[in-house]
Parts: structure tokens; C-alpha cells; sequence
């Protein structure tokens, strides 16, 4: 599997961001990023010239819209039709979900727990969603310094219920790229597992819709679970048993986020209801763990903490390999 | 250059999470449509009202202040409305920005941010003016359109 750095939450001109598509593409450049999806407020508009930009550039775009609504934001990724946003009501979700995804767009849950009004138009997460299962994503990280904020812990918090109630949604970050990054600040990227050698659009919304993401600030965490001749890894379906789980922490990936002061301290494996199965200690030089482990739960997923801008933190975290009993 | 909307238009709070949609017809042989749009006020200029409702927002949405040493940073609150545009069949987008006077055009080759170019066709458009958050007692907004021919295009 091939890891590319993506961000999947940005906004130009077209909207209330400050690049104009060209300025966008060059940012992700200067960031080191392979792929962004656009993702401007109630339109299209910008698709097309992001595109071209980006094709001259070597970066991928999966195009998209930030539907914002005024009862949360939700990122429709491959539909172009959003007229619908502002007739979207707290009790139609599940419709407007449902014949979205029918219509093959990939949907995500945008900054769930922002404030809403008068801080933020809209942007608090007040839908009644009754089928989760319609979503394919769910940003679990949004906007600079992420995980000291409580809107992204309570996120963290929600996804992981979600997922104790069996809902397979792969966890994403955004930047919410509006404007220049603030190089005093953390930034969450998210990395997309790739089968193919080269980043691509089609890769991208493949990795999303089978769950292969691993959110870091930093280096970039992933982990595979064996047994016998079978391998499993991130975004898998497993059958409950025993396994070794091999966890790999590349610090090489975080070049792009050098600039920020991390330290890495400890690797867990996390299960249903946020139970810790596994921790161990972890340094900059420990770049493999391996432990076995007996799973009868219905998911797990790996997490790196340590320090982040002097605080302890969450650093980064993959999506989880699902368990079944069957 | 012929007008073909003038509308003008006062939001209250409650019209928070509301839009008016305004059909207006487009007669054949023009080139372009022109929309000027503005509102005011943007801000709300009561300080203390301003940051007694974002205490208030803020302890509804992320729990105790006390964590939030710089909530002042969310500081002036503002109103925001945008204006949405439909062709007779198909939506072009909208001008989700901040702006609280804007100007656009659209034509079949060019169209501002925000919005796909389209041929300016017979029939009814709308256009949709979108109270997102009307924090003020009220917000007054006015809409011209204008429909341009060939030559005013230039």
C-alpha cells in the first residue's frame, strides 16, 4: 500500500477562501501534498480551473462541495448537483443522503461539533441523521491545532460511538484551507492508502470509500494485523481470532510539517468504546511495535501521543481494521 | 443595460436559516445579466450585546468559557447573507463570502466567483437571497439585476 498526504477540506476564491485556484494548487505543492479535494461553499464553480491548475501542477483533485446548510456542513465529494443545499431541512438528511449517494457522490460529516451560530453560520452539526450508513466519511480533525480544541475531541468522541454502533465510517482531517497556514500552529493531514504507485483522484475517493486514512500531524502511523498466512490492514474486515498487530511509524512523512515541534511518546491500539487494548512506550528511533492480541471486539485502531506545541495530545491515528465474527 | 428586478428587503433575527427565492424573467437576445447586491448592517456594534451572545453560544457549544481565554477572536459578530443563482435549468452556485456589497456577472463565456458561466437563455431565472445568520435586530438588502445586450458587454 502506498501512503499519500491529501487534504481533503478546501476552499477558493469561489467562496470565501483566500486563493484563487492557481494560488491553492501551489500551496499544496509547497506542502508536499499529492491530492486535495475542493471543496468550496454551495458550488461548482471552481472545479473545472482546479482541475487544469492541478493537472500542470502533478496533483490530484477529487472535486466537491461543501454543502452549507444552516444546520450543518457536509462534504458531497463527486456530485455536482447542490442546489439543494439551502432547502436541506434538520429531518431530511437521510433523504438528501440516501439519493446523493445513489447518485454516487461520497459524503462526509464537516466540523460536526463547530459552533453554530452567531460563531460559526451553520457550521454546528444539528441534522437528525437516523442512517449514518448513507455517510462514507467523517472529519474527525477541522481547522489549525486541532486536538486542542473541544469541538474536535467531541468529534473523536462521536466517531468512535458511531463505530461502537457499527457504522463504518473512515475518519478524516481538514485543514478547512481558507487562507495562509500559521506556521506557530498544528495542522492534521490526512494520509489515503493507494493500491497504485501514482496518487490519483479515482485512488483517492477509493481509499476514502474503503477506509484506508491515517490522520497525523506529524509522522505517518499504520498498522496491519496477521495471523497464519493472512494479513489484514487499515479499512479491512477481519475475522475475530488472535492476531500479531505490526504497527510502523514513519517519521521521513512528516517533512512537509517539520517546522512544528512534536514528541512522540507513546503507540496505542484502541478499541470499542475507546478501550485501550495495547500501549507502549515510543521514540523518535522506534519506528515498529508488534504485539499479539486476542480480538473480539468489532474494530481497532492505532493512535500516537505525545507532545504537540507543549501540550499532550493525540499526534496521530489511523482508521481501524473491523472485526467480525464471522 | 434594462433592469429586470429591484428588490428590496428587511430581515429580522428570526429569518435565521430562511431564504426568498425571486423569479425573474429573462426575454431573448441579451448577452450577459448583471447583480448587484449588498446589505447592511454587517456588524453587530454592541459590544456587550456582541459578547454576552457569543458567551452564550459558545457555553452551548463547547461547554466552559474558562477554556476559551481568546474567545474575544470571534469578535465583531456579523450578519451573512448570500446571494444563489438559478438558470431556468440549471443552479449556477453562489457568492458564500463575507462581502457585504457585491457585484456579478454571468454570461455564457465568463462568470464571477462562485458562479458557472451560462448562456443567458429565454425564460424565468431566480435568483436566492440566503439569511445564513442575522444577528442584528434587523438587516435591510437590496438586489438590482440587469439584463445587457452584445455591445454593453464589451
Amino acid at each position: 500500500m502506498n501512503w499519500f498526504p491529501v487534504e481533503l477540506h478546501c476552499h477558493t476564491k469561489h467562496s470565501d477562501g483566500d486563493f484563487s485556484p492557481a494560488e491553492l494548487i501551489e500551496q499544496a505543492k509547497i506542502f508536499g501534498l499529492k491530492g486535495i479535494a475542493l471543496t468550496d461553499h454551495n458550488t461548482v464553480a471552481g472545479w473545472e480551473e482546479t482541475c487544469s491548475c492541478a493537472e500542470k501542477a502533478g496533483i490530484c483533485v477529487l472535486p466537491g462541495v461543501e454543502w452549507t446548510t444552516y444546520f450543518g456542513h457536509m462534504l458531497v465529494l463527486q456530485q455536482k448537483d447542490c442546489g439543494g443545499w439551502m432547502d436541506l431541512q434538520p429531518d431530511r438528511i437521510d433523504a438528501a443522503t440516501a439519493d446523493l449517494r445513489a447518485r454516487g457522490g461520497t459524503i462526509g460529516a464537516a466540523h460536526p461539533f463547530e459552533p453554530g451560530n452567531p460563531v460559526g453560520t451553520g457550521c454546528h452539526w444539528d441534522f437528525s441523521v437516523r442512517h449514518w450508513e448513507n455517510f462514507h466519511y467523517y472529519e474527525v480533525m477541522n481547522g489549525e491545532n486541532p486536538m486542542e480544541k473541544v469541538r474536535n475531541r467531541k468529534s473523536l468522541l462521536a466517531w468512535t460511538s458511531l463505530l461502537d454502533h457499527g457504522y463504518r465510517l473512515t475518519p478524516t482531517s481538514g485543514i478547512d484551507w481558507h487562507s495562509q497556514l500559521n506556521k506557530e500552529f498544528s495542522y492534521a493531514c490526512t494520509y489515503v492508502g493507494v493500491p497504485e504507485k501514482d496518487c490519483t483522484a479515482q485512488g483517492m475517493n477509493h481509499a476514502i470509500l474503503s477506509g484506508r486514512t491515517s490522520l497525523t500531524m506529524g509522522p505517518l502511523l499504520t498498522m496491519e494485523v496477521c495471523r497464519e498466512s493472512q494479513c489484514g490492514g487499515i479499512g479491512d474486515v477481519c475475522p475475530n481470532g488472535r492476531y500479531t498487530f505490526l504497527l510502523h511509524l514513519d517519521p521521513r512523512r512528516a517533512e512537509h510539517w517539520r517546522h512544528l515541534d512534536l514528541q512522540p511518546r507513546e503507540v496505542r491500539l484502541v478499541t470499542n468504546g475507546g478501550r485501550v487494548l495495547f500501549q507502549s512506550p515510543c521514540g523518535e528511533c522506534k519506528l515498529e511495535s508488534s504485539v499479539m492480541l486476542d480480538v473480539q471486539t468489532s474494530w481497532c485502531r492505532a493512535e500516537l501521543w505525545g507532545v504537540v506545541r507543549d501540550r499532550e495530545s493525540l499526534i496521530a491515528m489511523t482508521a481501524p481494521i473491523y472485526f467480525s465474527q464471522t | 443595460m434594462e433592469e429586470i428586478l429591484a428588490e428590496e428587503h428587511m430581515f429580522i433575527g428570526a429569518d435565521t436559516a430562511s431564504n426568498i427565492l425571486l423569479p425573474f424573467f429573462v426575454k431573448p437576445g441579451y448577452e450577459g445579466l448583471l447583480f448587484q447586491f449588498s446589505y447592511e448592517p454587517k456588524f453587530l456594534d454592541d459590544e456587550a450585546l456582541a459578547v454576552n451572545l457569543l458567551k452564550k453560544s459558545l457555553a452551548k457549544y463547547e461547554g466552559a468559557l474558562e477554556d476559551q481565554p481568546d474567545f474575544k477572536a470571534y469578535l465583531p459578530l456579523q450578519n451573512l447573507l448570500t446571494l444563489s443563482l438559478f438558470a431556468p435549468d440549471a443552479y449556477l452556485g453562489s457568492a458564500h463570502r463575507q462581502n457585504p456589497c457585491q457585484q456579478h456577472l454571468i454570461s455564457e463565456s465568463f462568470a464571477s466567483y462562485g458562479f458557472q458561466p451560462h448562456p443567458i437563455t429565454k425564460g424565468i431565472w431566480k435568483a436566492a437571497v440566503n439569511a445564513h445568520c442575522v444577528i442584528t435586530d434587523f438587516c435591510s438588502w437590496k438586489l438590482r439585476i440587469y439584463a445587457l445586450c452584445e455591445e454593453e458587454m464589451m
